[in-house]
């Protein structure tokens, strides 16, 4: 505490209550003269703390100011003081004189990330997930909700106070890493690489937890979630370790080439995704009938941009020889993703509140363009297949700019250039086919009951299992069409469909039946569909009430008339 | 500028909950400085509909309005307006009452010294000053009931929704609370507040819902109710003598029923209005009787809900 030295009370506001007398006395002058300094300087600063303090997020304030007094958190941060000392004194005593000579400096590292990672990657995340689950069961989840605290600023207050937790425990570890740095057999960038994994896993762990904590009200929902999250920390933790083991292990890694790109794309990859979860989770603590679905779209446009910014660059790198062999890879990466998030979309609810609808796009050409990104089944429908229509497209390009789509002959490694563009083709139509049928398969089942966005997900799971189970099950169990080889039964298959298809095990008539078949039924699902979103997008815009127009007004009036010219009388009001 | 709208309006709300009909075409408003007093039997719907006006629940039909805003589609603009105490106490750990409500003043947005005016205000509102630092989970039930009230008042809401504020108080504090509801009233708002205590309730009320399994049975003032589900009065006189020979003399009179006689207390039902029972009074006058006392008794809102509702339960 600072104090005071005339008064001898630890009192900021002191100078005015200073005699002029004393301040006559030559020898406390100088002293005087510094304090005085001082505390002008805190005056200043007081106003500024202040303005910062109303500015900072409410629930950080509050959490930061419950955190200071709690108990769990004096626990952890203590534990972790012991752990570093023991960690120091041990290793020291282990290594003893040789410390100067030996490179032990990777051990007593590795050491200190352990006991950092375990508060980073276990206590911070589930801690999170804790204060927000906690709201609900100790009901202030409704007050939280019924002030006008915006969903962002409940998450971001959240996370804030993961990331002051965090910065904590970082602050306690970092003169041992400091340390170990003075040894031998450590370098800069390792220590570098290993607390930007440690933070960045515990940021993206927090995110999840709290992801876990909104997606549900149910608390016997939360108990399994609340199993299944410390289960998937503990997992995250031991990946961490292995990893940081191997880079420590791997030595000078930051020398070679790749490790740039690889680190850059491994980012980017983390950063969409960290954007793409983000908004999840604030538009899961958003209320109903706000739009809660576009903003999420274009994070996944921007995840997939990314990804195909980075396949591009890679492949540019070797001017595109490799096309043929990226283009299935990435086929399915993007199928899988666009069927995960299809599978969502499609759980969308049909109609759009009239809260929606007020921003819907007006005109033909914005309804055209933005209408993929109005919420809705069907326009989610054919979002998906939009997006993964530009990924099948981009590939092809670059197949006929190496050597043509129908170019059958394999002079470098496989697949040819006509199978990976099958390949491309008929994976489009599969996600076509069984989202399309996913999403009849929920309108149907939303005439006689609620369909949650969970169970959308699910029909969508026990479709793809069922339609690549059955068949095969199908031709193992009965007698007469057992066989080990591909025949017509799998066509709904399209896993099996699709690895025969890459390794040139269809005849060339299951080939021709295949390429005409599949995308032929997709076509019928693309139209079907299609009818449904037209009515979808039947849903006009609509005007905002009187009431909401007159209170925009209120709150921001529209700027008065000014003259446009010296000459120009202002009109009368 | 004057506003056109009810502060708070309910307009055909209904909410199920599996088959149970919780709510049930509901309908009513309460104007600016109006305390609307909501009483019904134990699972009648109150919190539901309290619920979805304070935007935390939704009706399957209809929609309710506070200061002309949607709670359906304008939830945030809703929100900035409302006040709302639930039926159940919300509390976070290591925090005292000051960080309690210097939390919620934060989260509605008040900021410098508005938020240390408004937290003041509130304090000394409910009478808080000297629990400034409690943690508040040690707080007893009445002094969390104040707190609550100050985290409900604490952003000067135009409409508060209150569930049984005045639930486990003492008779002291019950009183306390009546006065603070009625000045907050007093201030222009629309207060909506369920009670089961219909003796404090009746006093601080200007209208009153009554509402069973869901459906609102009868809305308006205490007189304007009690006067339409019985106009009959109950009058009680007391004489100077011995009131059995009045009780035979008022046998034969028109819109008298259920005599009952007790020493020089005599007391029975009237159907007609007062002026009929003016001329009743001069009547017994005439005929030689020597009545001290002669009261109407007015019904209580206790014999209202009792006469309105059946006590059945869904
Ligand atoms: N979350 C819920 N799930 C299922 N049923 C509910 C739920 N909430 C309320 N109900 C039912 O709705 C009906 C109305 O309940 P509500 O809580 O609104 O009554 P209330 O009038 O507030 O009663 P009380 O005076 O006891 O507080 C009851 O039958 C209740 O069982
Ligand atoms: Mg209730």
């Amino acid at each position: 505490m600072w104090q005071c030295g005339a008064c001898g009370k630890g009192q900021v506001g002191f100078v005015p209550t200073l005699s002029p007398r004393k301040l006559r006395k030559p020898a406390r002058l100088t002293k005087l003269t510094m304090l005085n300094t001082v505390a002008k300087t805190f005056t200043a600063i007081d106003p500024w703390l202040e303005w910062l303090g109303d500015r900072l997020n409410p629930l950080l304030v509050k959490e930061t100011r419950q955190a200071l007094k709690s108990r769990q958190f004096t626990l952890w941060f203590v534990l972790m003081l012991i752990a570093s000392w023991l960690i120091t004194i041990g290793g020291v005593a282990i290594i003893g004189p040789s410390i100067s000579f030996v490179s032990a400096g990777g051990y007593l590292l590795l050491a200190y990330f352990f006991a950092l990672a375990v508060p980073l990657v276990i206590v911070v995340p589930f801690t999170a997930y804790r204060s927000l689950a906690a709201e609900l069961e100790d009901n202030t989840r409704d007050l939280l909700e019924v002030s006008t605290l915006s969903p962002y600023q409940i998450i971001n207050g959240k996370l804030g106070s993961a990331v002051v937790q965090m910065l904590v425990y970082l602050s306690v570890l970092a003169p041992c890493l400091a340390f170990t740095y003075l040894l031998r057999g450590v370098d800069l960038p390792t220590i570098a690489l290993l607390l930007s994994m440690a933070v960045c896993s515990s940021l993206a762990l927090s995110l999840i937890g709290l992801l876990f904590a909104a997606v549900t009200r149910q608390r016997y929902a939360q108990v399994v979630l609340s199993i299944i999250l410390a289960g998937a920390l503990f997992l995250a933790l031991w990946g961490l370790l292995m990893s940081a083991w191997a880079i420590t292990n791997y030595g000078a890694w930051f020398a070679a080439d790749e490790t740039k790109i690889v680190i850059a794309a491994i980012s980017s990859a983390f950063i969409t995704t960290f954007a793409l979860l983000y908004l999840t989770a604030v538009k899961l603590v958003t209320f109903a009938s706000a739009n809660r679905s576009t903003a999420l779209r274009w994070a996944m446009v921007a995840q997939q941009a990314a990804f195909l910014a980075w396949v591009g660059g890679i492949l540019a790198a070797d001017n595109f020889s490799d096309v043929n062999q990226a283009a299935p890879g990435c086929g399915i990466v993007a199928g899988i993703y666009w069927l995960v998030m299809g599978s969502l979309l499609t759980g969308e609810s049909p109609t759009l509140s009239r809260r929606v609808r007020r921003d819907l796009p007006q005109s033909t050409l914005g309804r055209m363009l933005l209408g993929l990104f109005s919420p809705g089944p069907a326009s989610g429908y054919l979002f998906v297949i939009a997006n993964l229509l530009t990924v099948a497209v981009l590939f092809l390009i670059g197949l006929s700019l190496r050597g043509g789509i129908f170019n059958s002959s394999v002079t470098g490694p496989r697949p040819s250039n006509v199978s990976a563009a099958t390949f491309l083709l008929l994976g489009l139509s599969y996600v076509a086919i069984y989202l399309g049928i996913g999403k009849l398969l929920i309108s149907a089942a939303r005439r006689v009951a609620i369909v949650t966005m969970l169970g959308s997900f699910l029909i969508h799971v026990l479709l793809v299992l069922a339609s690549c189970g059955v068949p095969v099950l199908l031709q193992q169990s009965i007698s007469w069409l057992r066989s080990p080889n591909y025949t017509y039964l799998q066509l709904p298959n399209a896993a099996w469909t699709l690895s025969d298809l890459l390794d040139d095990d269809l005849t060339s008539l299951q080939w021709m039946t295949a390429v005409l078949i599949v995308p032929a039924v997709a076509a019928c699902m693309f139209l079907v569909n299609l009818l449904f979103a037209a009515r979808e997008a039947d849903q006009q815009r609509v005007a905002a009430p009187e009431r909401v127009v007159q209170d925009d007004l209120e709150l921001a009036p529209p700027p008065e008339l000014k003259p446009q010219n010296p000459w120009e009388e202002p009109e009368p009001a | 500028m004057k506003a056109t709208h009810p502060q708070i309006e309910l307009r055909n709300l209904h909410r199920w909950f599996g088959s149970t009909h919780a709510v049930n075409d509901i309908s009513f408003e309460v104007a600016a400085g109006e305390v609307f007093g909501y009483i019904g039997p134990n699972g009648a719907g109150k919190t539901t509909s309290m619920r979805i006006l304070s935007t935390l629940d939704e009706p399957h039909s209809g929609d309710a309005f506070v200061d002309g805003f949607s709670v359906l589609e304008d939830p945030d603009r809703v929100r900035s307006r409302l006040g709302f105490m639930p039926d159940y106490y919300g509390a976070y750990q290591d925090v005292n009452v000051r960080e309690y409500l210097d939390f919620f003043a934060r989260a509605y947005g008040l900021r410098g010294g508005e938020r240390k005016r408004a937290i003041e205000f509130a304090m000394d509102f409910t009478e808080l000053h000297p629990l400034a630092t409690k943690p508040i989970d040690g707080l007893s039930k009445g002094m969390k009931q104040r707190l609550c009230l100050g985290r409900t008042m604490i952003h000067d809401p135009s409409v508060m929704v209150l569930d049984e504020p005045a639930a486990g108080l003492d008779p002291r504090a019950r009183i306390e609370l009546r006065e603070m509801i009625r000045r907050l009233a007093d201030l222009g708002k629309a207060i909506l507040i369920s009670s089961h205590i219909l003796t404090e309730l009746a006093e601080m009320v200007d209208k009153i819902g009554i509402i069973e399994q869901g459906r609102l049975l009868a809305v308006g003032s205490v007189a304007e109710i009690s006067a339409r589900v019985t106009p009959d009065s109950i009058v009680r006189i007391r004489l100077l003598e011995e009131a059995q020979s009045l009780a035979k003399w008022l046998e034969s009179h028109d819109h008298v029923a259920d005599l009952e006689a007790n020493g020089a207390q005599l007391k029975f039902r009237h159907a007609g209005g007062e002026a009929e029972q003016a001329e009743l009074l001069a009547k017994i006058i005439a005929a030689g009787f020597r009545p001290v006392e002669f009261a109407t008794q007015t019904k209580s809102l206790e014999d209202v809900f009792l006469q309105v509702t059946k006590g059945r339960v869904q």
